[in-house]
């Protein structure tokens, strides 16, 4: 017994569950407010209220009745991207592309209206978002950076940003792998990649099990490589922190070629492994920065 | 006084009211805990098939009979349309006998309510082995049929085993030890004493045979006894032990489990002496099974005070829907600590405790496997409903119809099989399993099969712990006498609340992360 105390002493400043609950969220983020990050399209409102960038809404579809109307209407678009407003875990997601001959393709295969009438009502009926009626969200559809083509070249990478009281903690870059089947998650197999917040820097990436200094499929390099745009990376994340009425938060930001830095979504429960992927736990990270303000305010004295 | 004072002082609260009132409680001396005394419900059943009219049926049976060890209450005995008689054998037990005709199949039962007390044999170290052996208990020192303790292969092993020692208890327990190391077979074979000691190994009629063959090779009167070990269950198999005459009295051995100078309070005793329990018309289809029901029974305190105990005096209450709300907040205490503290992942927070329950009703293992089975069944409907797009409220009401329609189905089954784990399957509580089953399809399709299978051992590691602390008897008796705990549970719960310690599933998970 007296050895597992002794052991648990190695762990100070590693985040748990439950102080994650205890300090964290429940004092920081007042469950009336979850519905603003949980529904993407309630999060984009605000987004575009406050000129946050963010993909722009193309359409939105609320009844079946309006499906094929709103089709008609995004016709003018090349690529599109189609969301459950309230889906999880990535089910229901859709990217639709116009080759030269002007013809909808979905996963390289010509697309068939009816089966994508079949699809809106599905996510209409809540197929996808836990029983509830729900919406269709499309909208632009990302054309992730150069950067990333040469550090994995499929899927669409993402940067998570963990800010307390709109000041950023922790981040990383997720990227999928040959596992994670084109998605970022961590649990689903994507590689999470440290940052070095100050110069922007990628550190090791972490595949769950290992770290590494180059991607494990492709051997591309990762380590001390430069991220394009990263302060503007950080400042659309603390706008965005302080465009909503929640003080702990997980900021989910994609790199645009075109368009740069976008938010994709916020997080009201971010988890807990990205302190794996920095090697560093968050409750040393919000204690360095308690100190560093103390000794800030003294200067300023 | 700030959030945080309140919430201090409740939990301290929380903690001394209890100690404070189980202090006084102690010193009044009304409130104890007990173990419950041990009682069951017997029915011995016989059935017959039918048989010529002109002929005459019967059978005779041996009936339990109320002495220091047992009280036997309310004895009632079905016909069958047959004749019953009560016949007292002398140095035997009582039979009861059943005779008549019958063109039809033939059920008669014997039945009662059986309270035990274990019995405990002081021998003296100093019993001198040539105690004069009265005249009624002279006839147990005579070889019988398959207690050849004249043969002598017994006499020379009795001899050579015995004859190291010099005091009667001493020669008893080297006789003892050397049958019960003998190694044990399942088998309903009746086995003499030569062969026993023959091929070595035997049951319980074998090694009760030689022990008392043994014995009366050395001139130490000894007999054999049978009975049924009580347990809660169906079940075919009596039980025979041995009787030795020890300073003046008869001292029950059981050298099968082990027994020494003891009788275990759930032995029922039948009959004394090397008889066949049940005799009958022999050309005639017969068949029997020994219906066994375990009831828990307290003494209920009279001085108890601020106690739980005048519930057990509302007949209509049912114990086991008792037993079931007392211990179900020492599982909720379970099921924070490994929740919070360790770190197990369950489905849903209150399953764990719900199986538990119905295990102590349905048998560990058989409602375990009924519990797999279920939701493996019923998850496996999530899979094409949600290929159509079923909408989630009458895909849930259609997966509460699987698990109605698989409970239902084992029950049948149960019934068809005479099967009374399998009949007792209704026991489950039906919307638990149905959300259970809707989980574990959710977390196959959405975390993956591994996943799915760590979450669902995890889950049945905390009913198995949960169905732990359900079967230690004296936790009842504690929460009768002293239901304060429950606000001490509270207060534990409440601080665990904000505690903020890592969970130890974490220590492994942020490994990377210990500092050297």
């Amino acid at each position: 017994m007296f050895q597992l105390f002794k052991s648990r002493s190695k762990y100070s400043g590693v985040m748990g569950m439950n102080q994650r609950n205890v300090e964290l969220i429940y004092p920081h983020n007042q469950k009336k407010y979850y519905h603003l990050a949980d529904d993407k399209i309630l999060t984009k409102s605000i987004l575009e209220e406050h000129d946050i960038a963010c993909a722009k809404t193309y359409a939105i579809i609320e009844r079946i009745s309006e499906i094929e109307d709103v089709w008609h209407q995004v016709q003018a678009y090349k690529k599109i991207a189609i969301k459950p407003a309230n889906g999880r875990g990535g089910g229901g997601i859709k990217i639709l592309k116009k080759n030269k001959d002007g013809i909808w393709l979905s996963g390289g295969k010509p697309l068939e209206e009816p089966s994508l009438f079949k699809h809106f009502a599905d996510i209409i009926m809540g197929v996808y978002s836990l029983g509830g009626a729900d919406r269709v969200l499309i909208e632009y559809c990302i054309e992730p950076h150069v950067f990333f083509h040469k550090i994995y070249p499929a899927g669409v990478p993402d940067f998570r940003v963990i800010l307390l009281k709109q000041q950023p903690l922790l981040s990383m870059l997720r990227v999928p792998t040959d596992r994670s089947d084109g998605k970022a998650n961590l649990h689903q197999g994507g590689l999470g990649i440290g940052i070095d917040m100050e110069k922007g820097i990628l550190m090791m990436a972490y595949d769950g099990y290992h770290y590494h200094e180059v991607h494990p499929d492709v051997n591309s390099q990762i380590k001390r490589k430069v991220i394009p745009l990263w302060e503007e990376i950080l400042t659309l994340a603390i706008q965005t922190a302080k465009a909503f009425p929640l003080d702990y938060l997980g900021v989910d930001i994609v790199l645009d070629q075109e368009l740069g830095p976008l938010i994709m979504e916020i997080n009201v429960r971010p988890g807990l492994g990205i302190q794996l992927v920095n090697q560093i736990g968050l409750a040393e990270v919000i204690n360095q920065h308690a100190q560093f303000s103390k000794i800030l305010s003294k200067l300023k004295k | 006084m700030t959030t945080n004072k309140i919430y201090h002082w409740t939990i301290i609260f929380c903690f001394l009211i209890p100690i404070l009132l189980i202090g006084v409680k102690l010193s009044l001396g009304g409130n104890y805990v007990q173990l419950p005394d041990v009682e069951f419900q017997v029915q011995m059943q016989y059935g017959m098939d039918s048989f010529p009219a002109e002929k005459e049926l019967f059978v005779k049976a041996y009936l339990p009979e109320v002495n220091q060890h047992q009280e036997i209450l309310d004895p009632t005995a079905a016909f069958g349309g047959l004749s019953f008689s009560e016949q007292q054998l002398e140095q035997i037990g009582k039979r009861g006998e059943w005779r008549g005709h019958s063109s039809h199949p033939v059920n008669i039962n014997y039945s009662f309510h059986y309270k035990g007390k274990a019995l405990k044999y002081n021998i003296d170290k100093w019993l001198p082995s040539n105690i004069a052996v009265p005249e009624e208990v002279r006839p147990y020192l005579k070889p019988s049929e398959y207690i050849q303790s004249t043969h002598p292969t017994i006499i020379a092993k009795a001899n050579a085993i015995a004859n190291t020692q010099s005091g009667l208890r001493s020669k008893v327990h080297v006789l003892f030890d050397y049958v019960n190391e003998m190694p044990s077979i399942k088998t309903s074979q009746l086995l003499d004493a030569v062969t026993t000691l023959e091929q070595n190994s035997a049951s319980c009629n074998g090694k009760s045979r030689l022990l008392v063959a043994l014995l009366r090779a050395i001139d130490i009167p000894a007999r054999v006894v049978g009975g049924i070990i009580l347990e809660d269950i169906e079940k075919r198999t009596s039980h025979l032990w041995v009787e030795v005459w020890l300073g003046g009295q008869w001292v029950n051995f059981d050298p099968l489990n082990g027994h020494f100078a003891y009788l275990p309070a759930h032995y029922l005793q039948l009959y004394k002496g090397d008889h066949y329990l049940i005799t009958r018309t022999s050309d005639v289809a017969f068949d029997y099974q020994f219906n066994i029901k375990k009831i828990d029974y307290f003494q209920v305190p009279e001085t108890a005070f601020l106690s739980l105990w005048p519930l057990l005096n509302q007949g209509d209450l049912s114990p086991m829907l008792i037993k079931a709300i007392l211990l179900l907040p020492l599982c909720a205490l379970l099921i924070g600590i490994f929740r919070n503290v360790i770190g197990f992942k369950t489905i849903g927070v209150f399953l764990p405790a719900l199986i538990a329950i119905t295990l102590d009703n349905v048998g560990v293992f058989f409602g375990l496997t009924a519990f797999l089975a279920v939701i493996l069944v019923v998850a496996m409907l999530h899979f094409p409903l949600e290929r159509w797009g079923i909408l989630q409220t009458p895909k849930i009401l259609i997966m509460l119809l699987g698990v109605v329609l698989c409970l239902l189905g084992m029950s049948s089954l149960g019934q068809m099989l005479d099967n009374s784990s399998l009949q007792s399957m209704l026991f489950f509580p039906i919307i638990i399993l149905t959300i259970a089953a809707e989980k574990f399809a959710k977390t196959i399709a959405e975390e993956g099969v591994q996943d799915a299978i760590k979450l669902q051992l995890q889950t049945v590691l905390l009913v198995l712990i949960c169905y732990g602390a359900y079967q230690a008897d004296f936790t009842i008796s504690f929460f009768l006498s002293f239901p304060e705990m429950y606000l001490f549970i509270i207060g534990v719960l409440l601080a665990l609340g904000r505690w903020i310690g890592l969970r130890f599933t974490e220590l492994f998970r942020f490994q990377f992360l210990a500092k050297a």
